[in-house]
């Protein structure tokens, strides 16, 4: 089964090129294929936005105010008047600039925090006890006391979601080093006089890459859904710019009214979401056969 | 009630019933009281059964229920039918007894005396006295955002037997109108509670109400109950005065944030009446034969300008953003349908007193090019105007939503600042940090309680022009004189733009259909309201 | 053992520590001044002065973190400054229907997880397997508060089945209060329901897969009877695991349930304790919580040691 597969798909001795490992993952785990497509597609979306959208996603006709889908409104318009398909567009840019960014700065963080952590045992109990502290908050909690204090805007979601993540990848990372750490061939490398860094980026950053990334894929589907469990509540970014969970929140006083305000975007973030978790599923089982759920 | 604390939609009755205000206060302020003048025959209510429950779903969680601390509608409502004051207004918003059974005014309207009536029991069962009027109204000075305006011209209050006497420095017409409303009210509770709390919040919520507060489990309810040794005035029912009847044996008030929530509770038979529903839903809800809709006109919608300190101290740029803005689409847009707005420059609705067009030329000009050579004559060159907004109330975001728009296609900058309602209101305070905010002005019976005439309130408005001609208005008591030195103070606000008001909008009340007893007002009235069994 | 326990204790100090700066800092640094909020827009900046001067907020920050946390250290919380009631009884009041609703929302999750994820194993490949994942999948992905609505608009105001919305306690009645716990609890369990699932599958296939239901097998014992007798017990240990990760979730995601459906839980508290700017509110709640999960935590600890006798310290 997949335990075979593995052995002879991680770079540790010579490495197959990137475009092959992938072809090899998609053609051995399917679902790994369709979340890439569904992502692909929304990326492109999200890059072509101003190219595809009919309308200026701010732009105001009060008088066509909360009509449903039409030919020259595909998606319908809002209580302003405005183009669901525009602001669906680019509110993909933006939700998914919210998704990566708290991906790629989480998992930076986390990666340092969890090397530290992993390698020095003094640093190791005063930030591996932040990091709990930090856990022991329900995550949408701390986001919303995070974003009260902040105040509503891009950058400051970003924020306060990848402070939330962080310690999951540290705990992550801290893990793999340690475990690593004790294994045979470091001791090895370093009996051959390998400097603590080579051996950190050879060998540990190399080997706890599978469940950082499937972590990460997590990550970044947590993110969208954070994005519009804060627009929700009334502490995410600032209305006027659209994202798919702002869009959502304001349409769903119109739940009844007007669903197609609410549903374009949702089905939008579903599907995202979705192809994210399979995406990240895939790959656990592709890269680490031991946590594999099927 | 002024100026929101909490949006809601707006409400008339079913019978129109502001369709004939008179000024509160402008009849009253002169003369003797005529107990059981007003009252008609709507009031002679068919026999209702009493038993059963009340259940409201507010738009939150109140913030106290000290109803004389705070201006927040949300404390007003829940309280109403636990306190009382010497006054009330009926339903035309004129001035009638309640716990005074009359007062009289001084010819030189410096002394008022109002009479209390006998034998009404406190919740406590106490009965009440002239030494818990002075005392209550004493805290009310102090502690209440309405009452320094009223006390800066207060030189003593005394009680003697069954009176009080109220003398001032100079003449004030507007007190028995601040008297008499119930928000930021001058309530009547026992002198032991007033001297308890002192200046600090409440503890006890003791008064003279047809209901009694029996609990509030924060985020749960407010549970109210009937007080069965009532002191009820004996005339007919009308508007907040006459006859309170407290048919339900309890109320309960819920907090429910979710405006989607509250409809549906309404629809499904779980709430009797919801507050504040956005008026996007009217349309639909006004076919649903599961529910019947109140409609309460007389709120504006308001946008200040910071004349303290910042661009907008400059009038003509203040002129050329008030002569930009397109006021229909605002409010259509806000509001959505024509029913529940108003393009009309005066304050006051149609079939008030106080209904003027003075000043209408500087209303809804709406004039692009005007508005540039205004903006360029102020020296105006694209710096962002900081506008102050939030999403908690959603006709504040959606009036400043598309103001701005309009703001921008006429070359200006604008910088909207999306935040809670408790940074809004900690922003607003400090004149560094902003350019305008936008808020609402629900319906007050008498021009001298809108607060955009404060000078102290956030904006500053304290021109020597305004402040003199405001002077003149608070001290005279002829009801003809009064009506005229509005409509110069209304001329005034629109010339020297202040704020920019677009527009009058009506406020929405949902109730189960053919709740017995029930009219929508701007402040719920539970008594008189026969509830499900 | 004991060593080991103080050891655990004192190392939780640390923690609460940080947990106890973070919180007063945040709430502190947020713009928003609660004794405007209790006043009303119409307030004179005297008054507000006034009022902020007997509410103790004009103090020097330092001197409010010291005398905040000396009374915490006690046990004492302080008072909220809006409802006027000490901050642990207002916890207290808080913490049955969150605890209701995550209890119910497990069950749920439970109810769903595991039968869906026992056919996807016991049919794997097939296209029940698939179609299961893929809804378990599907429920994970929509955001919870769209599901509360649409619940509402179908359940409580179109079939009229369900109250909407609200909370009633269970001491008035326990088939009463199930009722307005239905829907909150499905919004928040469906979404859960997708680890379970997940967790189920893997777990019985990896026991299925061992010698001894092999052995059963060739005993001649039916599929079911071997699904059933043998399987899902060993594969109940790993369920259970994520069964305490489920939960811990559950209790998050009830912020949101919460606020659709006017629940007067925890998270609601924190909300609206949020949104007036209720300090000792919030900075009780926080602390709670997160030392309500310290220890929690450390219990499991423990309690792996108790069951089995190989784990040493």
């Amino acid at each position: 089964m997949a335990d075979h597969a593995v052995t002879r798909a991680l770079p540790r001795g010579g490495r197959p090129g990137a475009g092959a490992l992938l072809w090899r993952m998609v053609r051995r785990r399917r679902v790994i294929g369709v979340g890439l497509v569904v992502l692909a597609v929304v990326t492109l979306a999200a890059l072509l936005a101003p190219l595809l959208s009919p309308y200026d996603p701010a732009s105001l006709d009060v008088p066509a105010r909360l009509r449903g889908p039409v030919w020259s409104h595909p998606f319908g318009t809002d209580e302003f008047g405005r183009d669901i398909l525009s602001r669906t567009l680019f509110g993909a840019r933006l939700s998914l600039t919210v998704g990566l960014a708290v991906t790629a700065s989480a998992t930076a963080a986390g990666i340092v925090v969890g090397l530290v952590c992993g390698t020095n045992p003094r640093a190791d109990r005063v930030l591996m006890r932040v990091m709990d502290g930090i856990m022991a908050f329900p995550d949408i909690l701390l986001a919303i006391a995070l974003m009260a204090s902040l105040g509503p805007s891009a950058r400051n979601v970003i924020l306060a979601l990848s402070f939330v993540y962080t310690p999951r990848v540290a705990r992550v990372v801290r893990g793999a080093v340690l475990v690593i750490a004790a294994q045979e061939y470091v001791d090895a490398a370093r009996a051959v006089g390998a400097s603590a860094a080579r051996i950190l980026a050879r060998h540990v950053l190399v080997n706890s890459a599978s469940p950082v990334i499937v972590q990460a894929t997590f990550i970044t589907a947590y993110a969208m859904l954070g994005e519009a469990a804060l627009s929700f509540l009334g502490v995410g970014i600032p209305p006027q710019i659209p994202t798919w969970g702002g869009i959502i929140s304001q349409g769903q006083v119109y739940l009844r009214q007007a669903p197609w305000i609410s549903i374009f975007p949702g089905a939008a973030i579903v599907l995202s979401v979705l192809s994210l978790n399979l995406l990240g599923d895939g790959l656990r089982d592709f890269l680490d056969p031991r946590l594999r759920y099927t | 009630m002024a100026s929101n604390s909490h949006s809601r939609a707006t409400r008339v009755t079913r019978r129109r019933f502001l369709g004939t205000i008179t000024a509160g206060g402008v009849g009253a302020a002169a003369s003797r009281w005529l107990p059981g003048a007003a009252g008609d025959a709507w009031a002679a209510a068919p026999a209702l059964r009493r038993g059963g429950t009340l259940r409201i779903a507010e738009i939150g969680e109140p913030l106290t229920l000290d109803t004389t601390a705070t201006t927040a509608d949300l404390t007003s409502t829940i309280t109403l039918p636990v306190f009382e004051e010497l006054l009330a207004f009926d339903r035309s918003w004129r001035i009638q007894p309640a716990l005074a059974s009359g007062f009289t005014v001084s010819k030189d309207g410096l002394t008022y005396t109002f009479t209390l009536r006998t034998g009404v029991p406190f919740h406590n069962g106490k009965t009440m006295t002239a030494d818990d009027v002075v005392a209550s109204l004493n805290r009310w000075g102090k502690v209440s955002p309405r009452g320094p305006s009223a006390y800066q011209h207060v030189s003593s209050v005394t009680g003697a037997g069954n009176t009080v006497t109220v003398k001032l420095k100079e003449p004030f017409a507007p007190l028995p109108a601040f008297l008499a409303l119930p928000n930021g009210a001058a309530a009547i509770m026992p002198k032991e509670v007033v001297d308890t709390a002192g200046t600090q919040p409440l503890k006890q919520f003791i008064g003279t109400g047809p209901y009694k507060f029996v609990a509030w489990a924060p985020d749960r309810y407010v549970h109210l109950t009937r007080f069965d040794q009532y002191a009820a005035r004996t005339e007919p029912p009308d508007g907040y005065a006459g006859r309170r009847d407290a048919l339900a044996d309890d109320i309960f008030y819920y907090p429910v944030s979710q405006v989607a929530t509250r409809i549906a509770g309404v629809q499904s038979g779980d709430y009797d009446i919801a507050d504040g529903i956005n008026q996007d839903a009217y349309t639909q809800l006004a076919k649903d034969p599961r529910v019947d809709v109140g409609i309460i006109r007389g709120s504006f919608l308001t946008f200040f300008f910071n004349k303290k300190q910042g661009m907008m101290a400059n009038e003509k740029l203040r002129q050329a953003i008030a002569v930009a803005m397109d006021m229909q689409p605002i409010l259509q847009a806000t509001f959505g349908n024509p029913a529940l707005y108003t393009v009309d420059a005066s304050i006051y609705p149609k079939g008030t007193p106080w209904y003027t067009e003075a000043g209408a030329a500087g209303y809804d000009v709406h004039n692009v090019d005007q508005a540039k050579r205004l903006a360029r004559e102020a020296g105006y060159t694209g710096q962002p105007i900081r506008w102050l907004t939030t999403q908690q109330y959603d006709y504040m975001f959606k009036s400043t939503v598309v103001a701005s728009a309009q703001l921008q296609q006429a070359g200006f900058k604008v910088d909207m600042q999306v935040m809670d309602w408790a940074s809004v209101l900690d922003h607003r305070n400090k004149p560094a940090d902003w350019d305008m905010f936008v808020t609402s002005h629900g319906f007050v019976p008498d021009p001298a309680l809108i607060t955009v005439f404060s000078s102290a309130y956030p904006g500053w408005w304290d021109s020597p022009d305004k402040n003199a001609l405001f002077g003149q208005f608070t001290a005279e008591a002829d009801p003809a004189k009064r009506t005229q030195l509005w409509a110069k103070l209304q001329a005034l606000m629109y010339r020297e733009a202040p704020i920019v008001r677009p527009g009058g909008f009506n406020l929405l009340e949902l109730s189960r259909k053919g709740l017995p007893g029930f009219r929508a007002s701007y402040w719920i009235v539970p008594w008189n309201v026969q509830a499900a069994r | 053992m004991l060593g080991y326990l103080i050891g655990r204790l004192f190392a939780l100090l640390p923690v609460l520590l940080v947990v106890a700066v973070v919180v007063f800092m945040l709430v502190h640094v947020t713009p928003g001044d609660p004794a405007r909020v209790l006043l009303g827009q119409d307030a004179t900046e005297a008054q507000v002065a006034a009022l902020r001067h007997d509410l103790g907020l004009d103090r020097p920050l330092p001197v409010q973190f010291t005398l905040w946390l000396g009374r915490a250290l006690r046990g004492d919380l302080g008072t909220s400054l809006f409802l006027r009631m000490p901050v642990s009884r207002d916890i207290v009041q808080h913490l049955g229907p969150t605890v209701t609703l995550s209890v119910l929302g497990l069950g749920v999750a439970l109810l769903i997880g595991i039968p869906v994820g026992v056919v996807s194993a016991v049919f794997r490949n097939s296209w029940l397997d698939q179609l299961s994942l893929a809804l378990a999948m599907l429920g994970a992905a929509v955001p919870s508060f769209w599901l509360g609505l649409s619940l509402i608009i179908l359940f409580a105001v179109d079939l009229g089945w369900l109250p909407s919305s609200g909370y009633q306690s269970p001491a008035g009645g326990l088939w009463l209060s199930a009722q307005y716990l239905v829907l909150p609890a499905i919004a928040l369990g469906l979404p859960n329901s997708s680890l379970i699932i997940r967790f189920t599958r893997s777990s019985l296939l990896d026991v299925l897969g061992n010698d001894y239901i092999r052995t059963a097998r060739a005993k001649g014992l039916r599929g079911r009877a071997v699904v059933f007798r043998h399987a899902l017990r060993n594969a109940l240990v790993p369920i259970l695991t994520v069964v305490g990760l489920t939960f811990a979730a559950l209790m998050g995601g009830a912020v949101v349930t919460e606020n659709v459906f006017s629940l007067p839980g925890i998270g609601q508290l924190v909300v609206s304790s949020v949104l007036r700017r209720d300090y000792p509110v919030i900075q009780g709640v926080v602390l709670m919580v997160a030392t309500a999960y310290v220890v929690i935590n450390l219990a499991v600890d423990l309690l792996y040691f108790a069951v089995d006798p190989r784990v040493r310290y």
